[in-house]
């Protein structure tokens, strides 16, 4: 197709903004797909992606969209994916694009990470065009965020189109802003070849697979390439593009984005970021940008039941051939046997993997608590590179250690500034800037170290402020520090799994945390069992798992002997399933209670959520009403007349059927609560709910309201009926 | 009355506990002076012999309150007392309280602690322990159930029954149907109502007798495993004899197979080993 009637555009959102919503609606509307083929969000193929709301890899959509001209335009719409740890996957999509449409929730405002990639997209010079969604929804508005977007990111919002992607409401002005602003690529046809990979895959037919945008000349099978970084040279033997469906084409030309298949064996042999070029008329130069991407974070995984190491390893190959960032060795541990370390982008990344391979794999495993990369300067010399607790070194022959350190930002809603620096400062961090982007919107920096945040920040950022803070990471240096190895004993026997390397201050909180911890996750043992934290040999913090005194069943007679020996079967299959370390049998989750030690504040449900269950169920139970002359039940998001029972969509709540926007992952129907932001920032005290505008009503049942000071929980927690 | 003309010699009682607050906790539908009714009334006809079951680890229930009611039931002098830990079965309504949070069972430790005083109270009140869960007077220890402990063989007639017997090569064990019309429907074609009949090999079979004989405090006569298998129990099981011993669980008696009182109380561990 002539170049000048491509569009090639990314889509830029914060999880949950509605990305994978608006590109649902606009493949609807170019007639991509026909609605009632539509499975909700295309994009997202993968399982745990449709869960989490979120996208893992990166996939590229052709279009054909007729323009009120009535020229008709070729779209390719390249996913990115959502999450800090795979910002170089979205550079390289991003690299691919000319546009990029920026999805801004009308209720929610900009975040962090929106804005991490805004400014990507913004240096790769991308046109960006912002969206702002969800304009269906009462708590919606669309002017604040308008001039959010004007005042935080610098660009021109008025024109904005205003859409929900849910109703289809505006989205044809998005695809008319699309073919107007979007620049059209503007390669050299007949130069030599020069394609970038932007993502891989690994299909079981065609084998490795690159996703490519291509810059000059064309691609068509037949043709010799040269992937240029790697050396590798391959024969193409098809090239084609998503409809979303695999679709074969005759050549791939310049500006076209699809794919290519050529004899690839494994995705390590392309990597993301390469540049594939003709044999016979290579280009002089690669595409620019071309980076090797390293793990940062570090865990052993083990099978559960240690006969499944062979499987283990087989499902890792077949992840690896999809993920190339992901690496993985094998490894022995004293407790565990043997396993893999495994090497992650980011703590997202590494749950995942790990995910995905009980999932997808049927596998149990048991992780060991995260690491990132140390740099470990020997009294010799020498540097050793140190990304697995149990083989740091003898203290007395290092001389100093060096830690990854991040430049973290936050956005938050000013209330919550207290918390969320506190909580930066107790996890080493150094504050660096804040910035009031606008009266309720503050951006914090800080650096912190990479090892203080793969373990709870996250979570814990999210439970102090009530899951308003959004947070996004680059890497920045080593650091000299002052850091330990702390192991835990059982029983007086050292746990290789459990040992972890903290910072010397917080090595005896974290000591204490984990032996309350391990305590409770430890069932009873015929003997009692010392659980000990340790630095180098000296104890500093002690549990006792106390003695178990009765373990025989009461009862056993001639009907149920068969019963009772299933129920003995059980015990033994929960025996074998547990690690033994020394004399101790530890359940495979143990292991991963180093790593989950976090305040328990954060489980501790908010009083107005328990409000909002018991609202909700009193609601599901409601007796039918007369509406309209019609007799229905209430449903959630229903207006009732003032002072009756279903008056329950109130104040800072309503109730909603469909996703909750901030509600773990897999919940597509059923009622949600949804929160009305503007109204629910800093801790509500009893006669709040006074001052709020009621959109549906007024807010019964408000009985008890937490006082301040007290933690509120997080609104991921969703309501399940 | 009729029931001892007809030739019954042993009643048992099911009281749980002489609390009716835990009585109607756990759902019982008597008192306890309902039970003492029903109690003189099977003394009265002529009963020389009566159990009463009785429970500890109910919700709510406390070491006082269990004491109490062995007072009163050893007061009473029955020849016999089952005394039961709470089971919490899957399944049940008080199940789905306790993992509902509504009701509050007593945690493992307070249970222990009920059961060690319970045993001890019971034996100054010249009971004897002789199966985990099982006291009597001497000479009084049900032989009825005895006979499921040695795993001896027994026939069971009427609906829902269980039998086992020896087979060729294997053991048997079998239930009749639990539908009173195909109970009826089967016996007058002249058919036996089994409902399901389960082959148990030797290997299984040396298990069962394991399992249920070492719920006997005087566990199980070596000779008699002798006898029955043709060889040893440390032959059978080397495993599991040498962890057991480790434990320290074996008592000394070398004529039989039992376990010392730790042993009991870790008995299903024990167990394990032998699977």
């Amino acid at each position: 197709m002539d170049q000048s009637h491509i569009r090639n555009f990314c889509i830029i959102a914060h999880i949950d903004h509605g990305k994978s919503t608006l590109a649902d609606r606009m493949m609807e509307l170019t007639d991509t797909v026909a609605k009632r083929d539509m499975e909700a969000q295309l994009l997202d193929s993968m399982d745990i992606e449709r869960e989490r709301g979120i996208t893992i890899k990166a996939s590229a959509v052709r279009m054909f969209y007729t323009a009120q001209d009535g020229d008709q335009y070729m779209f390719n719409l390249i996913d990115t994916p959502g999450h800090v740890d795979f910002t170089y996957e979205v550079s390289r999509a991003l690299k691919a694009c000319e546009g990029a449409v920026l999805v801004v929730d009308a209720t929610q405002g900009i975040e962090a990470q929106t804005l991490a990639n805004v400014y990507l997209a913004i240096d790769n010079d991308l046109e960006v065009l912002p969206v702002i969604n969800k304009i269906d929804l009462p708590s919606a508005e669309p002017e604040r965020v308008m001039h959010e977007i004007e005042d935080v990111i610098g660009l021109p919002a008025e024109d904005a189109p205003r859409v929900s992607a849910k109703t289809g409401l505006n989205v044809e002005d998005v695809l008319a802003q699309i073919v107007e602003r979007v620049p059209a690529p503007s390669g050299d046809p007949d130069g030599p070849t020069k394609a970038l990979i932007f993502d891989c895959l690994y299909d079981n037919y065609k084998g490795a697979l690159s996703y490519v945008r291509v810059f000059d000349g064309a691609i068509r099978p037949g043709m010799r390439i040269r992937s240029m970084a790697t050396g590798h040279e391959f024969d193409v033997t098809e090239v084609g593009v998503f409809t979303p469906q695999w679709k074969t084409v005759d050549e791939l030309t310049a500006g076209e984005v699809g794919y290519v298949a050529a004899s690839i064996k494994s995705v390590e042999e392309t990597k993301v970021g390469d540049t594939l070029t003709d044999v016979e008329h290579p280009a002089q130069e690669p595409l620019p940008g071309y980076m090797k991407v390293n793990p940062m974070v570090f865990c052993g995984i083990y099978p559960a039941d240690g006969s499944h190491y062979g499987d283990l390893m087989e499902a890792l190959e077949k992840l690896k051939l999809n993920d190339a960032s992901l690496s993985f060795e094998k490894e022995t541990s004293a407790a565990l046997g043997y396993g893999f370390r495994c090497g992650f982008l980011g703590l997202l990344h590494m749950e995942i993997i790990t995910e995905r391979l009980e999932r997808e794999f049927d596998l149990d495993l048991v992780t060991t608590s995260p690491s990132v990369v140390y740099r470990v300067k020997m009294m010799t010399g020498e540097t050793l590179i140190i990304d697995n607790p149990a083989s740091l070194p003898d203290p007395s022959e290092i001389d100093y250690m060096e830690e990854p350190m991040v430049k973290a930002s936050i956005m938050t809603p000013p209330d919550f500034v207290g918390p969320i620096m506190e909580l930066c400062q107790n996890n080493r961090g150094v504050f660096e800037h804040m910035d009031y982007i606008e009266k309720d919107r503050v951006k914090i920096l800080y650096t912190l170290p990479l090892n203080e945040i793969i373990y709870d920040f996250f979570d814990s950022l999210k439970s102090r402020s009530r899951g308003y803070a959004s947070f996004d990471y680059e890497l920045k240096d080593y650091q000299k520090s002052d850091l330990v190895r702390l192991d835990f004993l059982l029983n007086g026997d050292m746990c290789d799994a459990l040992s972890t390397i903290v910072h010397k201050d917080r090595a005896y909180p974290k000591g204490r945390a984990v032996c309350e911890k391990l305590k409770d996750v430890i069932p009873r043992q015929q003997f009692e069992i010392p659980v000990q934290a340790a630095i180098g040999g000296k104890i500093i913090a002690r549990e006792t798992v106390k003695a178990v005194r009765k373990d025989v069943l009461a009862k056993c007679y001639g009907g149920d002997i068969s019963r009772k020996k299933k129920l003995l079967e059980k015990q033994k299959e929960g025996k074998k399933r547990m690690r033994q370390v020394g004399t101790v049998s530890v359940p495979s989750d143990a292991f991963m209670s180093v790593l989950r030690i976090t305040d328990d504040r954060r489980l501790r449900p908010h009083p107005l959520l328990r409000e909002e269950v018991r609202l909700l169920r009193f609601l599901l139970r409601a007796p039918r009403y007369d509406r309209g002359g019609v007799s229905r039940r209430p449903v959630p998001g229903d207006r009732a007349k003032p002072g009756s029972a279903a008056l329950c969509g109130a104040g800072p709540f309503r109730f909603l059927w469909g996703r909750h926007p901030h509600g773990p992952a897999g919940e597509r129907s059923g009622p949600h609560l949804e929160y009305d932001t503007q109204h629910l920032r800093g801790p509500l005290r009893r006669g709040d709910h006074r001052g709020v505008q009621p959109r549906h009503g007024v807010l019964r049942g408000l009985r008890e309201a937490p006082r301040r000071g007290r933690e509120p929980a997080v609104p991921g927690a969703s309501i399940r009926q | 009355m009729k029931l001892r003309a007809a030739g019954v010699n042993r009643l048992s009682l099911g009281l749980q506990s002489a609390n009716d607050d835990l009585l109607k906790a756990v759902g019982r539908i008597h008192t306890y002076d309902q039970f003492l009714t029903a109690y003189r009334a099977a003394r009265d006809a002529g009963f020389q012999n009566i159990n009463v079951d009785l429970m500890h680890g109910l919700p709510g229930q406390t070491q006082a309150d269990y004491l109490d009611t062995l007072q009163k039931v050893c007061d009473l002098g029955p020849e016999h007392i089952s005394a039961y830990a709470l089971i919490l079965e899957d399944g049940t309504p008080l199940y789905k309280q306790v993992k509902a949070g509504e009701t509050v069972l007593p945690d493992e430790d307070a249970v222990a602690d009920m059961e060690d005083a319970g045993m001890a109270f019971l034996k100054q009140r010249g009971y004897e322990r002789y199966e985990v869960s099982n006291f009597a007077k001497p000479g009084f220890a049900c032989k009825h159930n005895l006979i499921y402990w040695d795993d001896a063989p027994y026939l069971g007639f009427g609906v829902a029954a269980h039998s086992s017997a020896p087979g060729e090569g294997e053991w048997l064990r079998w239930s009749n149907t639990e539908s009173i019309l195909e109970y009826l429907r089967k016996l007058k074609r002249g058919r036996l109502p089994t409902a399901e009949t389960l082959h148990i090999d030797p290997r299984e079979e040396m298990f069962e007798v394991v399992m249920l004989g070492l719920r006997k405090v005087k566990g199980i006569p070596r000779q008699a495993f002798l006898d029955r298998f043709g060889l040893s129990l440390e032959k059978a099981f080397p495993d599991a004899w040498l962890n057991v011993q480790a434990n320290g669980w074996w008592s000394d008696d070398p004529a039989r197979y039992a376990l010392t009182e730790q042993g009991m109380d870790h008995l299903n561990t024990a167990l394990c080993y032998f699977r």
